[in-house]
């Protein structure tokens, strides 16, 4: 019987988890597309200027020090106008890129299965709930240090589908944004590449 | 009768000298604290132990977020405001990270008593011309549940505890 119940609770959480981990990759494909399309129009001058004006949406969580949003909120982060915009179920947050002291881009990992689903899971029998734990998916976080009109200090930190951080921040950077990191010397390499193959295609 | 009337007039006596003390322990409680009417948070500093960013802005945040909720007597200015400039009975808060280890979220669902995160900071209280008025170290952890960006959620509760136990608006400068 608990053998039973056991099976049961992990398909019940293996199944909606991977229906849920395939949506980031769709966004992540949209933002691809809306990056690469500006970057065809500069192949012919340059392929160095890859970085767009505007980035596309990505698919975000505010965890913390959003003004008017709630903590660990979902919603599309975007660059418009030289303005991180954060929509979150119809509320818009901004923060300008100029106002921005540090960006600050980390690799992380997170359960696939989390939530509510994710705790009741782990009430699974024989340790399957905690067997669960180790499938993980990989996540970048951005943590951005701004001012506001006073000059007070706000803190910021967003996480995104992995290997979306950096480009962000580049775009920020190119929009007025401060760092106190420069980027990685990995990333231009990852970059050329994709240049290369835009160019072919 | 008149055993009766003694035994009333003890329980009365007894009974009124319990409320009086702790009425006057309340008072003197008042009196130990802290004069402010304001506190301004400065952003976590740490040289000597590299803490992540997200560690850092989280712990500041919470904070700020914290201190609104717990200690809202006082005005709560962030790093930097202008505003406060001219704030009188204000007391800055300083904070260093004097240790950090950042477990490992995966290892503490897998095995329960491992991968735990902990974060030890010192609080450093001063008056606006720099005059410490209170020192305390105060760490913040997740063991079981939860990410590790937790410490920093508990971390900021008790912190704002120490400032709700050791400052009021009536106490003495």
């Amino acid at each position: 019987m608990l053998k039973a119940i056991g099976v049961f609770l992990l398909c019940g959480a293996a199944l909606p988890a991977l229906s849920q981990s395939s949506p980031p990759d769709k966004v992540g494909a949209v933002s691809a597309e809306t990056q690469s399309a500006p970057s065809n129009k500069g192949q012919s001058s340059n392929s160095a200027t890859v970085a767009p004006q505007q980035q596309g949406p990505i698919k975000s969580t505010a965890i913390i020090g959003l003004d008017g949003v709630k903590d660990k909120s979902a919603g599309i982060l975007t660059i418009e106008n030289g303005k991180l915009c954060f929509v979150h179920s119809g509320t818009r947050s901004q923060i300008p890129a100029v106002a921005m002291e540090d960006v600050v881009t980390a690799a992380d990992s997170q359960r696939v299965i989390r939530g509510t689903l994710g705790t009741v899971s782990m009430l699974a029998p024989y340790g399957s709930g905690r067997a669960l734990s180790m499938i993980r998916s990989k996540i970048d976080s951005l943590t951005i240090k701004y001012c506001d009109d006073t000059g007070g200090l706000h803190g910021a930190v967003f996480t995104m589908p992995a290997r979306t951080a950096e480009p962000f921040k580049q775009a920020l950077l190119k929009q007025g944004a401060h760092t106190t990191i420069p980027a990685p010397a990995t990333t231009s390499s990852d970059l050329s590449p994709q240049v290369a193959t835009r160019g072919k295609q | 009768m008149t055993k009766y009337f003694r035994i009333t007039t003890c329980v009365c006596l007894f009974a009124m000298t319990s409320l009086a003390c702790a009425r006057l322990h309340a008072q003197a409680k008042a009196r130990d604290k802290i004069k402010a009417s304001a506190i301004k948070v400065e952003m976590i500093q740490s040289d000597e132990i590299k803490l992540p960013a997200e560690f850092q802005v989280a712990l500041y945040e919470n904070l700020i977020q914290q201190l609104g909720k717990k200690a809202s007597f006082l005005h709560v200015y962030r790093d930097g405001d202008r505003d406060a400039t001219n704030v009188p009975n204000l007391v800055v808060l300083h904070t260093t990270v004097s240790g950090f280890k950042k477990g490992s979220e995966e290892m503490r669902q897998v095995t329960t008593v491992a991968g735990a995160t902990s974060i030890t900071i010192h609080c450093r209280f001063t008056s606006a011309d720099g005059k410490v008025v209170l020192e305390k170290d105060v760490n913040g952890d997740v063991r079981f549940f939860g990410d590790n960006l937790k410490a920093t959620y508990d971390f900021a509760k008790k912190a704002s505890a120490v400032v709700r136990e050791n400052f009021s608006t009536t106490g003495t400068s």
